[in-house]
């Protein structure tokens, strides 16, 4: 039971794969002096899924430890950045309404509910009243400068970016830099030893794979989590109700085209439309229930968003299948990525608990078999208050529309809302929600960004102002200086961008 | 700005006067210099680095004041300094774009500059024969020779710079009364990183002929001394002291 793990195996070459790849490689560089070998195997003819281009700010850090330059994603993923989501039409059926839910800290962190409050009487929106980011996103600017170092920001920041571009760009610098073995072949069968671990994979020439510490980064096959050792998924489509996407790529008009820094989310009759701005062209797709909407329907939504352009999009139906892993990980195998589960990208969290669940294994990489389950235990709980978190959150944007479509009613029946988020509903009709209402392991979506989602869709709390006056004007003072100052220094997204592909950043 | 072309003038009765000193460099706090220069102007003044505000690309800059627009250095009528960086002395001449698609480079003339006049009162460029002077054959093999060292300096800094050498730093200047106010945006060579160099970095650094001037600027932060000096001479308020801060 003490063997060591020297030998980890990662069947799948998608994000998941390659982030993993990354992240647990530049932990222990070099690696033949750590005695470890990883070797990620990948099929030459599934292709990975494609999508999924939006990215939190966690990713610059990701992307720092593997050792990546952001020139090179800049330039080689066509890549943007993103200040956060902008969700349109998401209250009502019959206003023209908007609100965001930035990446940048609000300017007061210990009370934004109470200042708002206060503030309210200007009928400023929440987002605008504790930062200038959204205005600054919808101005067009960039969240750094030219002279900003790799990496840093004046505003927080994470990246829009074509996706199947990340992967190859993971894996030139995963093989060529951190020493990382490529594999190309089909794992045709996974074989087990008699306690039940993944003792090797048998691959369509023939071959033999050995390893010691397997990641299912398959997809949504979940080649070795959920064929080989059977562990279920447990659905969660009577909550998140969306099972279809239609994704597609539109070019820009003019190629000085401003780029949105941020993702825009509109909602429609059975779902929304993701819009993602990059430097080359723009993804967009239409996330929806199958329940709801017929394909055909869905897809004349979705030119009807895209406009003229839509002609010479082709577009792509995805199925998507709501729920996560009873396991996470069991004996001596990991699921990471679509593999793990899948929830409508609302919020983007995907590669954001890829990156998370890969840093939690790379941080304390089982040393041998003995302490696996050990482990396995801890990362299940982890992932599994993760994956219920976010279940809620996402909830939360459906749980507060008014909008009237049959999709949209039947996600506010109670039946359908978990019951842990009506709870909390009640609760914050008297009192705003703060880090007291969430258990102190969580660090997903944090009650700042719950109020964002709240007080953005008009969720009405019933508290008493208790934001003093002076301090309230004192903040206010301080964030529209702020903005003053900043609607001067910061460039235009679209000219950031261009320049980066041109000269690059440094990075000091 | 009219930046043209030394060949393509069409005027010959163009001179130059009125260069004594330098005057129009009298706001200037930052200017380029070439690799060449560093371990003269570092005697004078700091040597340190700052990024291209349009490009985001580092540049070697002789720090000449403490505040926005200003240049101690340069007291009218003259310079507390012993030598004056190149890109100060070949105003009203530079190196520009001299093809339709601004791909070459040659020698040109900031045609709007004060120091050029159309009297005869200054230094010619042209003879009545409509040939060129002394003076301007001075100045084309003085342009030529700092194109080459632009050139020179680009390697430098490309060298440093992949190097990791360069780091961060502000310059406080802690005044008598109120509060500190800070230079951001500075950056010099990372004196820690550089010993840890082995000795084939080191040789290749001498031979590039790149080691002493990345001493030079090292040694020039103790300028800033000077510069404070010269801050507490000629404005009103007074400096205690100026110090570096590393990021
Ligand atoms: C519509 C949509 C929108 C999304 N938007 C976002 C977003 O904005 N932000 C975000 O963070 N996430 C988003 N996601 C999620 C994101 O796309 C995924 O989490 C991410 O791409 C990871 O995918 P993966 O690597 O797990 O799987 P895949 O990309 O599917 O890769 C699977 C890999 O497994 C290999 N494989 C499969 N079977 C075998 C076999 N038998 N032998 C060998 N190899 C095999 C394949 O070749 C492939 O390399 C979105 C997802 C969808 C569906």
């Amino acid at each position: 039971m003490t063997n060591p793990v020297n030998h980890i195996v990662i069947v799948g070459g998608g994000t998941a794969g390659w982030l993993t790849a990354g992240l647990i490689a530049s932990k222990n560089q070099p690696l033949d002096a750590s005695d470890l070998k990883i070797t990620l195997i990948e099929s030459p003819d599934i292709p990975t899924i494609g999508v999924g281009e939006g990215t939190w700010p966690s990713m610059r850090r990701t992307l720092r430890e593997i050792g990546i330059r952001e020139t090179d994603l800049i330039r080689d993923c066509h890549a943007a950045f993103k200040q956060g989501s902008q969700f349109i039409n998401w209250c009502s059926d019959n206003r023209q309404e908007h609100y965001f839910h930035p990446f940048n800290p609000p300017i007061t962190t210990s009370d934004p509910f109470e200042f708002w409050q206060r503030q309210s009487g200007s009928t400023q929106s929440f987002a605008d009243c504790l930062d200038a980011q959204p205005t600054l996103c919808e101005a067009g600017l960039a969240p750094k400068t030219i002279t900003t170092a790799e990496y840093a920001g004046t505003l927080n920041y994470g990246y829009h970016l074509d996706a199947g571009a990340f992967s190859t760009l993971l894996q030139k610098h995963c093989c060529n830099a951190l020493g990382v073995r490529h594999h190309l072949q089909n794992v045709q069968s996974v074989h087990r030893a008699e306690n039940g671990d993944i003792s090797h994979l048998i691959t369509a020439d023939g071959q033999t794979l050995q390893g010691d510490l397997f990641i299912d980064c398959t997809g949504f096959r979940g080649l070795l989590i959920g064929e080989s050792l059977q562990v279920p998924l447990i659905p969660q489509g009577h909550i998140l109700f969306a099972d279809r996407a239609l994704a597609g790529q539109v070019t820009y008009d003019q190629p000085d085209q401003i780029i949105a820094c941020q993702t825009r989310s509109t909602a429609q009759s059975a779902g929304w439309i993701w819009d993602i701005g990059l430097s080359h062209r723009r993804g967009i797709g239409y996330v929806y229930s199958s329940n709801h909407i017929s394909d055909e329907a869905a897809e004349r939504e979705l030119a009807n968003y895209i406009g003229p352009g839509f002609g010479n999009t082709s577009v792509r139906r995805i199925n998507i299948n709501s729920g996560y892993r009873k396991k996470f990980w069991v004996n001596n195998c990991i699921a990471i990525g679509l593999s793990a589960g899948f929830l409508e990208p609302l919020e983007a969290s995907a590669l954001m608990l890829i990156e998370q669940s890969a840093n939690m294994i790379a941080e304390r990489l089982p040393a041998n078999r003995m302490v696996m389950d050990r482990l396995a235990e801890q990362f299940n709980q982890r992932q599994h208050h993760h994956w219920e978190r976010i279940v809620e959150f996402l909830k939360l944007h459906y749980v507060l529309s008014n909008r009237q479509a049959p999709f949209w009613q039947e996600n506010r029946e109670v039946s359908s809302i978990p019951e842990s988020l009506s709870e909390k509903l009640q609760l914050w009709e008297y009192h705003a929600p703060t880090a007291q209402d969430f258990s102190a392991e969580s660090d997903v979506f944090s009650w700042i960004s719950y109020q964002y989602i709240l007080y953005g869709m008009g969720f009405k709390t019933e508290a008493r102002p208790t934001c003093a006056a002076d301090r309230c004007a004192k903040l206010s003072q301080l964030r529209d200086r702020r903005l003053e100052q900043l609607l001067t220094q910061l460039p235009n997204h679209r000219q950031l961008v261009d320049k980066i592909r041109q000269y690059g950043l440094q990075t000091v | 700005m009219n930046i043209t072309p030394l060949e393509q003038l069409n005027t010959t009765d163009l001179a130059i006067s009125g260069t004594q000193g330098h005057p129009h460099a009298k706001s200037r706090q930052l200017i380029n210099l070439v690799v060449t220069e560093i371990a003269q102007i570092s005697l004078d003044m700091p040597v340190i680095f700052v990024k291209d505000g349009n490009t985001g690309q580092f540049r070697c800059v002789a720090l000449l004041g403490l505040e926005q627009n200003q240049n101690l250095m340069f007291n009218q009528p003259r310079w507390h300094s012993h030598s004056i960086p190149k890109h100060i002395q070949r105003e009203p001449f530079c190196i520009g774009p001299i093809d339709q698609q601004r791909n070459t480079l040659g020698p040109c003339i900031d045609l709007d500059s004060d120091y050029v006049t159309t009297q005869s009162e200054g230094t010619a460029l042209f003879t009545e024969l409509r040939e060129k002077t002394e003076f301007l054959k001075r100045v084309e093999e003085f342009l030529a020779t700092l194109f080459e060292e632009e050139r020179l300096t680009q390697e430098f800094i490309n060298t440093i710079v992949e190097l990791g050498l360069l780091r961060e730093i502000s310059v406080e200047c802690q005044p008598q009364q109120g509060d500190n106010r800070s230079l951001s945006g500075l950056f010099i060579i990372d004196e820690e990183r550089l010993r840890q160099f082995d000795a084939d970095t080191v040789k290749r650094l001498m031979d590039q002929g790149f080691l002493n001037p990345i001493f030079a600027s090292l040694n020039s932060l103790g300028q800033l001394n000077r510069l404070t000096a010269l801050f507490n001479q000629q404005s009103e308020s007074t400096l205690v002291q100026t110090t570096v801060q590393l990021k």
